[in-house]
């Protein structure tokens, strides 16, 4: 029986017993095996066995080149799947010492903001499933069904879109798609003060979440969790505003945090959070400078598609791009970004081939997910799944 | 990436129940369900139909009663075999167990939320025991550690169970052809409907519930592959 | 050593002095363990380098420190100065095969606890099945993936 190792435990005077919370479980948010130790109710220790979901990600990018590599990362963190390409694109475009023009910048953290929301709102929704109030969770994908039309508008895939490039994006956005934005964020408050009425002051879900998993600054920051996980007990790190990438040095929002620590305070840190992606995306739609939206080097980015019907040498240039890939120059590059679920890096090694030497994702949920113990000690079973939720960890970017 | 309806299957599909010829008797000592499976005299006969699962013939009658089948001038009775009838109420309630893996299951979740209600084709709850549900949905890529915890869960299921293949990594393996994945669910457990996509669109997801519905209210075991 | 090209100040140190250079770390104010990795240059000697990567809450500093081993050498684990190392190094383990000195719990992560071989490798073939798209004829077809006697399972 593993024990960790920040405290010494004390254990029981008598036996516990072991209860599997296996792979297959509603609860687990995944495929998930949690293995506690428990004296009746109370949990005394919980062993999270992690790996069913391990895709060799890692192993198949190096057999990719970096432009196809793009579309395996998308699916890592498959609630947020752009901030996984915006990650691995900015880590790439380092490499090569390059940033994207500026209005393929704004864009993408458009974009970005609003899978957020999207990853928000199936928190919201999952949460209040697992403690039973299941209609929030149908009200959450109401909202959710809106943002993946606007994706699939935008580019023509619901989920994994894959809509960038290195250098940019690879198209500009169609018409129709900032005003789809612009009318979701007008109707969103409406509708985050319905989630409101449900869930925010209601007896029940706040006892059940009240006081549960608290966990300490002290050791929030000793088990390094990052994201709301970290801002809800009171420190004040967001990627955003710690080490600005793409425009958001040039956004005006807040950086949540709460003081409390306990699943409530989670809630509370990712439920505003949605308010203040809702406050970027306004801005970002206000704001968006025109221009190109991917650079003009033809070893690095796809020429226009235009030119490809009429230059030869943006044809061949295409066709380079699209068989061997761009080579960067060998050396290596971490990129971190905001996910909805912390700190999320890509740490791309080139060794001046075409295909990456090592790219490795550095996901915010493997973090998050072993301070688990440190959450449900002492709580009971339903109390360790409220605790759990509030954790939001999505176990496609703990396996990978 | 829309999912047109290329079902590459042997069997026609059966729409608006084209098929399904049952009798409707003036019988009123009987009620219910009533064995009739040769007819007399009747006015029309319906032929060519499919065997069942027993081999036995399905031929029933279609008496022709005035006012139309099914008006308020019928005597609501109908008669069929309790094969039919259990095959009937097995497609129209089969209850999924919630084996959301990855990316699909969310596409999974949004299925069952309100804009694809999957509810209203009989899916109503996502069962979480094995023992009380009949479909898997192998939604997201199978792993070499999930892959005996995914046989130890079908083998729980009782009889008769279904299996749908959702997504391309269940199917075969989806995008990633290396050590880390079972290149399809098939290796495993023996599957009735593969869905492809990555992630298959709800709407493809309840095509694929539909054609599985079909299958099982006939009474027939084909693999029907989804593209 | 590699081009650094993301800024972070990079600096390779010996097994023997990772304690003592995360030790001052630890003092210096690097709160957060942000990453531990390996990865693998099969040409050069030694082979794996496995990489720590810090952050200092106060001002936003990062950096980084790198070890590079050889198969048999084992590095000293830090999980009692980081405690969120054990299931990095754990993973390290898992993928590479790189062993880690005083680790409370040194065993396989992501993988089945039964699977031979360490997957991240470059040495370990990537897997999966031959597949067969019906465009070559039966002649030209590839030969089925090799993985040496021994390797994995």
């Amino acid at each position: 029986m593993t024990v960790l190792r920040d405290s010494e435990p004390t254990l029981p005077p008598h036996e516990t017993m072991l209860l599997n919370m296996g792979p297959q479980h509603p609860s687990t948010h995944g495929v998930l095996r949690l293995m506690l130790d428990l004296d009746g109710e109370v949990v005394v220790d919980a062993h999270p066995d992690i790996g069913f979901l391990h895709t060799g990600i890692e192993k198949s990018c190096e057999y990719r080149t970096y432009h196809q590599a793009i579309t395996l990362t998308d699916r890592i963190d498959y609630l947020s799947p752009y901030s996984n390409n915006l990650a691995y694109v900015n880590a790439v475009e380092k490499l090569f010492g390059i940033s994207a023009p500026p209005r393929a910048s704004w864009l993408r953290v458009l974009i970005a903001e609003l899978h957020r929301i999207a990853s928000h709102l199936v928190f919201v929704g999952t949460t209040s499933l697992d403690l039973a109030a299941s209609s929030v969770f149908i009200y959450c994908f109401r909202e959710r069904e809106e943002l993946l039309r606007l994706m699939e508008l935008l580019s023509g895939v619901r989920m994994m879109t894959s809509f960038i490039r290195i250098g940019g994006l690879p198209a500009d956005v169609p018409p129709g798609f900032l005003e789809g934005v612009a009318t979701f964020i007008d109707r969103f408050p409406a509708r985050l003060a319905e989630y409101d009425d449900l869930i925010r002051e209601n007896p029940i879900f706040k006892q059940r979440m009240v006081g549960i998993g608290k966990i300490s600054a002290h050791d929030a920051t000793r088990w390094s969790l990052t994201g709301p996980n970290l801002r809800a007990s009171g420190v004040a790190y967001d990627v955003r505003r710690a080490l600005p990438y793409e425009v958001y040095g040039e956004l005006e929002f807040d950086v949540i945090t709460e003081t409390a620590g306990d699943a409530y305070a989670r809630y509370l840190v990712r439920r505003r959070e949605l308010e203040e992606s809702a406050k970027i995306c306004r801005q970002i739609v206000a704001r968006l400078p025109s221009g190109p939206i991917r650079i003009d080097d033809p070893h690095i980015a796809y020429p226009k598609r235009e030119l490809i019907h009429s230059s030869m040498e943006s044809l061949i240039h295409h066709y380079k791009l699209a068989t061997e890939g761009p080579i960067p120059p060998p050396g290596e590059a971490y990129a971190a970004v905001e996910s909805p679920r912390g700190e999320y890096g890509v740490h791309v090694v080139s060794n001046g081939t075409n295909l990456p030497q090592r790219v490795r994702f550095r996901a915010p949920s493997f973090a998050n997910l072993q301070a688990l113990p440190l959450l449900v000690r002492g709580h009971m079973v339903a109390d360790c799944i409220a605790a759990l939720a509030s954790i939001d960890f999505v176990l496609g970017e703990i396996d990978r | 990436m829309g999912v047109e309806g290329r079902v590459s299957s042997a069997q026609p599909r059966d729409r608006a129940g084209g098929d399904q010829r049952v009798a409707l008797g003036r019988d009123r000592a009987t009620s219910g369900f009533a064995a009739r499976s040769e007819s007399t005299s009747p006015e029309r006969v319906s032929s060519a139909q499919p065997r069942d699962r027993a081999g036995g013939d399905q031929r029933v009658a279609l008496v022709e009663q005035p006012g139309g089948i099914g008006t308020h001038q019928s005597q609501g009775v109908v008669f069929s075999t309790i094969e039919r009838a259990a095959n009937w109420a097995r497609s129209n309630s089969l209850w999924p167990l919630s084996f959301g893996l990855a990316c699909c299951a969310i596409e999974m979740m949004s299925m069952s939320a309100a804009r694809f209600d999957v509810s209203r084709f009989g899916s109503e709850i996502f069962r979480v025991s094995p023992r009380q549900a009949d479909l898997m949905i192998v939604a997201g890529r199978v792993s070499q550690k999930m892959a005996p915890v995914l046989r130890q869960l079908y083998d729980q299921m009782p009889e008769p169970k279904w299996v749908i293949a959702m997504g391309a990594c269940a199917s075969c393996g989806g995008v990633y052809n290396n050590y880390a994945l079972v290149q399809g669910v098939d290796k495993i457990v023996p599957v009735d409907v593969y869905l492809a996509g990555c992630p298959p669109r709800p709407e493809a997801l309840i095509f694929a519930l539909q054609q599985l519905q079909d299958m099982v209210k006939r009474g027939l075991r084909r693999t029907i592959s989804i593209q | 050593m590699i081009r650094v090209a993301d800024g972070i100040p990079t600096a390779v140190v010996a097994a023997e002095q990772l304690l003592d250079r995360v030790g001052e770390l630890r003092a210096d104010g690097y709160d957060l363990l942000v990453d531990l990795f390996a990865y693998d240059t099969p040409e050069r000697e030694p082979r794996f380098d496995v990489v720590y990567l810090f952050h200092r809450l106060a001002d936003n500093a990062r950096t980084r420190l790198k070890v590079q081993v050889g198969e048999e050498v084992a590095v000293p684990s830090i999980t009692r100065l980081y405690p969120p190392a054990e299931w990095y190094e754990r993973e390290v383990y898992d993928m590479y095969g790189v062993t880690f000195a005083d680790h409370p719990d040194l065993r396989r992560i992501l993988m089945p606890d039964d699977w031979i071989g360490h997957p991240l490798r470059r040495d370990h073939p990537l897997g999966g099945e031959v597949v067969d798209y019906g465009l070559r004829p039966p002649a030209e077809r590839v030969a089925p993936i090799d993985f040496p006697e021994g390797t994995t399972r």
